[in-house]
């Protein structure tokens, strides 16, 4: 089978468990987001890949070969360090070609391959500099370049943008997306931003304390989150949660006293639905809403305008606004639901098929 | 993400991870010959040799026990040479530390110009071999065409030539003064070193409230540096028990044995006993061990003085 | 710096007339320091008459007599060459193995390597009458004590322990993900050593190297046993020793010869002064 599989992958410290199992499939050309909280192992789980952190348990092949005990740099892989570990004392082209020239390929194919890895990243004005003569950015795209002229099956990339700036980070970001693209290979990305992994990926893999989450596409994970860890970590701002109470004939009791009518299919145990999750546009403003409380935060982005409403019991909701809205902190705001709920039962998991009354009437 | 925790290898059996870790040993091998022939060897075979009766490297040798160490206990040249080294660490180590202190909080001064100038001055006889510059110090300090008996007389200092080296009362104290004059250089640079490490902004935080300049070094920068200062008083206590080449070239020990240290007590007794008697290398060795353990024992005091600070200082 | 910083108008002196005062003391304390090393050269272009007359630092017929009777006479060419060997030779040999050690022992986990490092702790500190016999019946075992190789392979254990510390100190502070790019690269472990981590940590050999050449060139109680009995073995330092104990009224010859040792390492210190002063400022820090 081609591409990267993952079976049963387990790795532990003595007796610490940090990955439980990770069972996972990568078609080639696919680009694959790990993204979690720090310490959920993610990038524990890429470092295996690559050949860096020894596999407790189950197996990782590539292309089929079982590479469990294959040295690193003999997988077909290439790897994006978060520091960019980048050699202080080589120029750009001499770190670009390193790895080649120490594995015996004649100089004339590492100058080819250093060069059009070179215009591929728009740094062949740099191929002469020393790391610390770069800026963030330009020594990002080198420990890219690295990689390139290695010709890989598989990129890795370990946080690749969280040394940088803001912009740059944005820049850089479809940059990336720009040379998947381009040199239509298999990637495999780390981050903790849920808004890197949303933006470039075709599958995002969703991880909790070494435990797989949720695997989908990023519209699927927004959608239909299968939990209330996805639910909470994908979009932003955050998903609203708040408790709920559900009635058998589907009146809904949020904080404060207000009811929403839901309309449940078939087989649901009212009994089991805990929480009601809405995003901040799922929220609209209504005088009669079900949702009553005061304004304390007014965020204008210009284009969108997000109001924090505290509620009853003092949650706090974030709803998308008119952007002209005249609210101003202190004022009360009444809200009521419309569009795309998620219910989560007691164990946190989604309970799928549950809409508002309303709409279906 | 965060960095994994440790990556320990796993435990497998010590077989598989001495060859698994075959490359790192054949890596260290050149090293740990070094070390193996320049110190593991020597440090167990002197135990060995303080209890032999030896006296030359051809001749043969016999086990006595512990009879060099009983011998050693009673012999007052022994004891007086240790009591010397002791003496001469005391004599040198707070003059140099507090002297170079001075000289390095003046040249660390941004005001002061030509420091660069001074400080290069002052270090250079650090560099300079030991034995050579002893051997002219003598030259100078002679109490006959000596300049600097001539310098003394015609400042009115002194109205008739000194015999610095040649004169029991005078020759330890001259080696002392001598010896801080040759390595303050080194300890100034210390002393810059650790000055060093306090901000900038220390300074002027200080400034803006008012501190005054010995308020300042006293209560500002002497406890930021004072974990340095074990350290240098460590290094500058082993140097000063280590002084054979200055003593050795500048008195050999004498006049009268006035001037005699441990080390010169070992080599007299080893490769240069006077004539007649043989060299005796077990007896020698025994005195090296007790002196070796004696400085370990120091060693081992200062460092863990120095963790105790480092821990205190981090509490803060 | 502090002292003068905080600016009062009771003081008596302004900081900057302080700092003059303060320049004055510093600059006599500076005459005293250099005033051997002048007197010395001075000495060595006199005939010794002059040299006993007193007198001013000027010779007043430079003369070359005294070098030419050192170098050939006293045989100070020949130690001069055997000092530069034993330097160059014993500094190759110390990098190469405190390196390679320091880099092994905190990079990477073999079994023994905590008594390793114990083991080197322990032996920080052992002053040079503890092993100098040892050391001297060893190269008499190993057949070297009658060539210079015996003096470059005992001059090579005079910092051993402390170099390695360095090393070691330094190679862990560099990011574990270069070596783990080389590791992606298919870079073995030496050559990962030679072509990325030995080229980092530059300023550590140039410390251990500044540190060996100073305590080769100026070694003494060593060499002064290893040549007791061959002459033709000794070293500058050592010969300048056996020159004042077999002339002792010949000022002008030993101050010659004396130059002839202390001369080049003061005029290396001059030229790489910033690398003297930083590698042993660097020892202490580390």
């Amino acid at each position: 089978m081609s591409g990267l599989t993952l079976t049963g992958v387990r790795k532990s410290y003595g007796k610490v468990d940090v990955i439980h199992g990770v069972d996972l499939h990568v078609e080639p050309g696919e680009f694959v987001v790990f993204v979690g909280p720090s310490g959920c192992g993610k990038s524990t789980l890429l470092r295996m890949i690559a050949g860096l952190e020894e596999i407790s348990g189950g197996e990782v092949s590539i292309n089929g070969r079982r590479v469990n005990d294959v040295e690193p740099s003999r997988r077909g892989v290439a790897m994006v360090f978060q520091s960019y570990a980048l050699y202080p004392h080589m120029t750009v082209a001499g770190n670009m070609g390193f790895g080649l020239r120490m594995n015996g390929v004649s100089r004339q194919v590492v100058d080819e391959r250093v060069t059009e890895a070179a215009r591929i990243l728009q740094i062949s004005e740099l191929l002469n500099r020393k790391p610390r003569a770069l800026s963030g950015g330009q020594r990002q795209r080198v420990a890219i370049g690295r990689a390139i002229v290695r010709q890989p099956d598989l990129f890795l990339f370990d946080e690749p943008l969280s040394n940088l700036d803001a912009e740059l980070r944005v820049a850089t970001r479809v940059e990336i997306a720009r040379l998947h693209g381009q040199l239509a290979a298999t990637m495999i990305y780390v981050t903790h931003d849920q808004v890197e992994a949303m933006t470039l990926a075709d599958k995002i893999v969703v991880l909790r304390a070494g435990r797989v989450e949720q695997v989908g596409t990023p519209m699927e994970l927004y959608h239909k989150p299968a939990n209330l860890f996805v639910a909470g970590f994908i979009g932003s701002p955050k998903m609203n949660l708040m408790e709920v109470d559900v009635a058998s004939n589907g009146l809904a009791r949020l904080p404060g006293g207000g009811t929403v009518r839901l309309a449940l299919p078939d087989g649901v145990n009212v009994a089991r639905l805990r929480h009601i999750g809405l995003r901040p546009d799922a929220l609209t403003e209504d005088a009669q809403g079900p949702i009553t409380g005061n304004v304390t935060v007014i965020e204008r982005l210009g284009d969108a305008t997000y109001v924090h409403l505290e509620i009853a019991g003092g949650t706090t909701l974030i709803a998308k606004v008119d952007p002209e809205t005249r609210l101003s902190p202190g004022a009360p705001l009444s809200l009521r639901p419309a569009g795309r709920l998620h219910l989560f039962d007691a164990a946190g998991a989604a309970v799928p098929g549950i809409t508002l009354h309303d709409e279906k009437a | 993400m965060t960095a994994p925790v440790s990556p320990r290898p796993t435990r497998r059996r010590l077989g598989a991870r001495l060859w698994a870790a075959r490359m790192e040993y054949l890596f260290m091998l050149p090293g740990l010959i070094l070390f193996g022939l320049l110190i593991g060897y020597p440090m167990v075979a002197s135990d060995w040799f303080s209890l032999l009766d030896w006296s030359g490297f051809d001749a043969k040798s016999a086990f006595i026990g512990l009879g060099n160490y009983r011998e050693l206990w009673n012999d007052p040249y022994f004891w007086g040479a240790f009591r010397r080294s002791f003496f001469f660490m005391l004599g040198t180590v707070p003059m140099q530390m507090g002297l170079s202190l001075v000289l390095a909080i003046v040249l660390n001064n941004r005001l002061m110009k030509w420091a660069a100038v001074f400080r290069t001055a002052i270090f250079l006889p650090v560099v300079a071999p030991v034995a050579v510059t002893g051997i002219v110090l003598t030259l100078m300090l002679s109490p006959f065409n000596g300049p600097v008996n001539g310098l003394l007389m015609s400042l009115g200092v002194i109205r008739a030539p000194l015999d610095f080296l040649g004169s029991p009362d005078l020759a330890m104290p001259t080696l002392i003064v001598v010896f801080v004059w040759k390595w303050i250089g080194t300890t100034m640079v210390y002393w810059l070193a650790a000055l060093q490490t306090v901000p900038d902004e220390l300074y002027e935080a200080a400034r803006l409230e008012g501190v005054k300049g010995w308020q300042m070094t006293l209560f500002v920068i002497l406890p930021i540096i004072l974990p340095f200062a074990i350290v240098i008083a460590l290094v500058s206590a082993i140097s000063a028990l280590n002084v054979f080449p200055l003593i050795q070239s500048m008195t050999g020990g004498g006049p009268f044995y006035a001037t005699e240290v441990m080390e010169v007590y070992i080599f007299r007794n080893a490769f240069a006993s006077t004539a007649g008697s043989l060299p005796r290398l077990g007896y020698a060795s025994a005195a090296g061990v007790f002196f070796g353990l004696a400085i370990m024992v120091l060693t081992l005091l200062q460092i863990a003085s120095v963790r105790w600070m480092r821990r205190s200082t981090r509490d803060v | 710096m502090s002292e003068m910083r905080a600016s009062s108008n009771r003081q008596l002196l302004s900081p900057r007339r302080r700092m003059q005062v303060a320049s004055v003391f510093l600059a006599l304390i500076c005459c005293i320091h250099v005033w051997p090393l002048l007197w010395m050269v001075s000495a060595s272009f006199k005939p010794n008459a002059e040299i006993f007359a007193g007198g001013g630092l000027i010779p007043s017929a430079p003369t070359f007599d005294n070098y030419r009777r050192a170098w050939t006479e006293a045989h100070m060419s020949q130690y001069f060459l055997n000092t530069l060997f034993v330097t160059v030779l014993s500094t190759l040999i110390v990098v190469l193995t405190t390196s390679t050690m320091g880099y092994a022992i905190s990079r990477r986990h073999f079994p023994g390597r905590g008594l390793l490092v114990g083991l080197l702790v322990f032996t920080l500190f052992v002053p040079q009458g503890y092993t100098i016999i040892p050391v001297f019946e060893l190269l008499g075992a190993l057949g070297l004590s009658q060539s210079l190789w015996g003096l470059v392979l005992a001059t090579s254990g005079g910092s051993f322990v402390v170099f390695v510390m360095l090393f070691a100190g330094y190679f862990s502070q560099i990011p574990k993900e270069l070596e783990e790019a080389a590791r992606m690269d298919g870079v073995g472990f030496s050559r990962t050593f030679l072509f990325v981590m030995l080229p980092l940590a530059r300023p550590i050999v140039v410390t251990v190297v500044v540190l060996q050449v100073l305590h080769a060139w100026n070694d003494f109680l060593l060499p002064l046993v290893v040549t007791l009995a061959n002459p033709a073995l000794r070293t500058l330092s050592v010969g300048v020793y056996a020159f004042k104990g077999e002339n002792y009224i010949d000022w002008g010859g030993m101050t010659a010869a004396a130059t002839m040792s202390i001369l080049p390492i003061v005029v290396l210190f001059l030229f790489l002064q910033r690398y003297f002063i930083d590698g042993l400022a660097g020892a202490v820090k580390g």
